[in-house]
């Protein structure tokens, strides 16, 4: 915001646009005033020179009629000529005389003469020193003339002669015809100069004018120029591009507050080169699609994820093309209608747990899937902004953890087993050495007692087979080929083999609470067992804090929730927990149970092993009261009906 | 035969107290089942018994409480204790200062349990 408030601050001191063109427009219209002025006096001085020289050519032409005259007069005098009256000629020769008089006058001091037929000719006075002192010369030389002619033109013959000759020594024509030369040359030349001065003065003022609009361009048109092409610049892109602001005028003050705006708009929004580089950064894979479920784009990390050498081969794809669901092998598109809905209910969809197909290898990647959905402006749906994180290495992960926290299992429930195998052992070695001690013996012993002795032996060799058979159930490894459909009443049913001795010694009863035909759940047996071991070993420690002697209950039950859920609630009256400990249960390695006991482990577990099958879990407590799980398995539609058939798979039965 | 000691034999599961009985019958004891701790206490205060061979953990009572039930009826009786669970429950009674004239592991090893009755009741 400090570089808005200066370019404000800059406004206020600056020439304004409209001065700068008022200045121009001025300057123009005196450069104009000025060349206009300069060629109106050139131009009157040239006509004045004009007028001169023609007045030079009269005058000229009058001496020489005067001189005409004066030969007519003395012609007519002697009667040598016509009869003419003589003194027409005298009144004509005096007329032209004052005339010329007039006019040499006004050449010389300048004024007005009249011209004898009723004109008035104004003439400017000579100044120049050659033509004037060869009009002196002249109107001397006139005088002179006109001396002899008042004085001896009257005179007798030799009078007369004599003035005659003294007439043509003057040399009137001679010296008029220079005078006349000598103003009209001077009179040419100040036109040549004129001419000049009027070139000189046109070419300055181009030269002024050039500059004026040069000018106007420096101030004002070139911050335009660069201001508009900042502004094309920033819109294509370029939002690094600032314009310069030299000038303070409303120009320089608009360029300020385009760069500040810009740098503003840099602080608070991010451009496309920033995001773009964000989005290239992220390790992990984000898709991006159309409303059409259209992937319109990748980042490195998904091309890197699916294998493939650029991101063409991903755009354009179809999302459910690449995302398939998980766990089934049957390519079940992601968006089953109700995983949409959701979406669309809330927005967003969080960590399902999904495979990408990749195209390339064929291979089918397990990843963490979450999407939210992009709204356009009426807030409809526009696309999906989906983030994926590869999941190999953490299922690897999950899988030894799995088997670790089994083998801790197994090393609490080894005195449970042990007690388990006692008594039939006792049994079969018991009857054993009782038939050998009878048969040593010389009593008879009848036939059937043996047979039922044997069979007693056989059924708890049974019995102790089919306890080694779930532990090593329990502790192998999970596959992929272990998932099938299940029946989460026989799955209860299992996993209680190896508890019922301690829940009966411990003095718990289990209530097992199974809806009639339920649907199969798609799972893995052997998993989905460890989570109600994990869940029991848990309630018989909880029940170990109680002691104030009430009726120990665990209860198991399973039932539809919805058409699209299983619930299962695992539920004691045990100790229970307070927040802290709730808060923490699923939180690997968090264990309230004695060092050496407890692994921290096996709730962390169990929710990776629900989540695994598409569900939920979630816990409740109250301390000293008991603690409820409960677990949701989402079914799917095209669940199996409870058949059991892939149940006895499995079993081998 | 009136002069047989006689056994009381006590366990939950009703295939080992018949086993039991059958190798004291053939000893030459007078051998009673009681299945459950809570059968066995019954049975104590309904007679004069010349030893108890008592399972350690039962789901209703427990051996232990079956062997302070005889030493409040008849302190003197040889109580026997047989435990599934390998030898902390003897320890247990130790600590708990209960009397113990012996205790064995299961599975049991029958030609051991024949001396180790006839010793007890030797004293």
């Amino acid at each position: 915001m400090t570089s808005y408030n200066h370019a404000h601050a800059g406004s206020a001191a600056g020439f304004g646009i409209k001065t700068k063109f008022l200045a121009m427009i001025l300057l123009l219209f005196a450069l104009f005033a000025a060349n206009f002025f300069i060629m109106l006096s050139i131009l009157e001085t040239q006509r004045q020179d004009a007028f001169l020289i023609n007045i030079a050519g009269r005058q000229r032409m009058l001496s020489q009629l005067v001189l005409k005259l004066v030969y007519q007069a003395m012609l007519e005098r002697h009667g040598l000529v016509g009869p003419g009256p003589m003194q027409d000629t005298l009144k004509e020769i005096e007329a032209k005389r004052a005339l010329f008089d007039g006019i040499t006058h006004a050449m010389i001091n300048g004024g007005e003469v009249a011209d004898g037929l009723g004109h008035k000719l104004r003439i400017k006075k000579i100044e120049s020193g050659e033509a004037l002192s060869a009009l002196e010369e002249m109107r001397r030389r006139w005088r002179l003339f006109e001396d002899i002619l008042e004085k001896d033109i009257n005179g007798d013959a030799a009078t007369r002669a004599s003035a005659f000759k003294r007439i043509e020594e003057l040399e009137l024509l001679g010296h008029i015809d220079s005078a006349v030369g000598i103003l009209t040359m001077e009179a040419g030349e100040k036109v040549t100069r004129l001419r000049n001065v009027q070139l000189i003065t046109l070419a300055f003022g181009i030269v002024l004018f050039v500059a004026v609009v040069w000018f106007f361009d420096m101030l004002v048109l070139r911050p335009v120029r660069s201001l508009v092409d900042t502004v094309m610049a920033v819109g294509e892109g370029d939002v690094g591009k600032r314009a310069e602001a030299t000038s303070r005028d409303e120009i320089g003050f608009l360029t300020r507050s385009f760069n500040a705006t810009m740098d503003n708009l840099e602080k608070t929004t991010v451009s496309r080169d920033f995001l773009d580089h964000v989005i290239k950064g992220i390790y992990e894979s984000i898709i991006v699609t159309d409303k059409h479920r259209q992937i319109v784009l990748v980042n490195p990390a998904t091309v890197e994820l699916l294998g493939n050498a650029d991101e063409k081969a991903i755009i354009g794809a179809h999302l459910d093309d690449v995302a398939i669901s998980q766990p089934s092998k049957r390519n079940r598109r992601l968006f089953k209608p109700q995983a949409f809905e959701q979406l669309l209910d809330h927005g967003f969809i969080r960590d399902y747990n999904v495979a990408y197909r990749s195209e390339k290898t064929g291979e089918m990647i397990p990843v963490s899937f979450s999407a939210r959905m992009l709204k356009d402006k009426n807030g409809g749906f526009d696309g999906l902004v989906c983030v994926a994180r590869d999941m190999r290495e953490y299922n690897m992960i999950q899988s030894t953890l799995i088997q670790s926290s089994k083998l801790a299992a197994i090393g609490t429930m080894s005195a449970g087993v042990a007690h388990e195998l006692r008594n039939p052992l006792t049994v079969v070695k018991g009857k054993a050495q009782f038939l050998i001690f009878r048969l040593q013996g010389d009593v008879d012993i009848p036939r059937e007692e043996i047979i039922r002795d044997m069979e007693a032996i056989i059924e708890c060799a049974d019995r102790m087979s089919s306890i080694v058979d779930h532990l090593r159930g329990f502790s192998r490894e999970s596959k992929e080929r272990d998932w099938t459909y299940l029946s989460i009443g026989d799955v209860i049913a299992h996993s209680l083999i190896l508890f019922e001795k301690r829940l009966e010694q411990n003095g718990i009863t289990l209530v097992k609470d199974v809806a009639d035909g339920l649907p199969t759940v798609w799972g893995d047996r052997n998993k989905l067992i460890s989570v109600f071991h994990n869940l029991l070993v848990n309630s018989f420690d909880a029940f170990g804090h109680v002691t104030d002697g009430r009726e120990k209950t665990i209860r198991i039950s399973a039932r539809l929730k919805g058409a699209e859920a299983l619930a299962v609630t695992f539920e004691d009256n045990a100790s229970g927990m307070d927040k802290d400990v709730l808060d923490n249960v699923f939180t690997p390695f968090f264990t309230t149970k004695d060092v050496g006991r407890g692994t921290g482990l096996g709730l962390f577990i169990l929710y990776g092993i629900i989540e695994e099958h598409g569900g939920n879990v979630s816990v409740s407590s109250t301390p000293g009261k008991g603690t409820t799980f409960t677990m949701n398995f989402r079914l799917d539609r095209k669940t199996a009906p409870e058949d059991g058939k892939a149940e006895r798979q499995t079993n081998g039965q | 035969m009136g002069n047989k000691p006689r056994v009381l034999v006590v366990d939950d599961d009703a295939r080992i107290t018949d086993l039991y009985c059958a190798w004291l019958s053939a000893w030459g004891y007078d051998a009673t089942p009681a299945v459950g701790g809570a059968a066995a206490m019954e049975l104590i205060g309904q007679g004069d018994w010349a030893l108890v061979l008592c399972d350690a953990k039962m789901p209703d009572v427990s051996g232990l409480d079956v062997r302070r039930s005889l030493s409040q009826k008849s302190p003197d009786t040889p109580f026997i204790l047989i435990t599934g669970c390998g030898k902390e429950d003897a320890r247990i009674a130790e600590i708990m200062d209960t009397r113990i004239d012996c205790y064995m592991e299961k599975p049991v090893d029958f030609s051991v349990l024949r001396k180790v009755i006839a010793s007890v009741l030797k004293h």
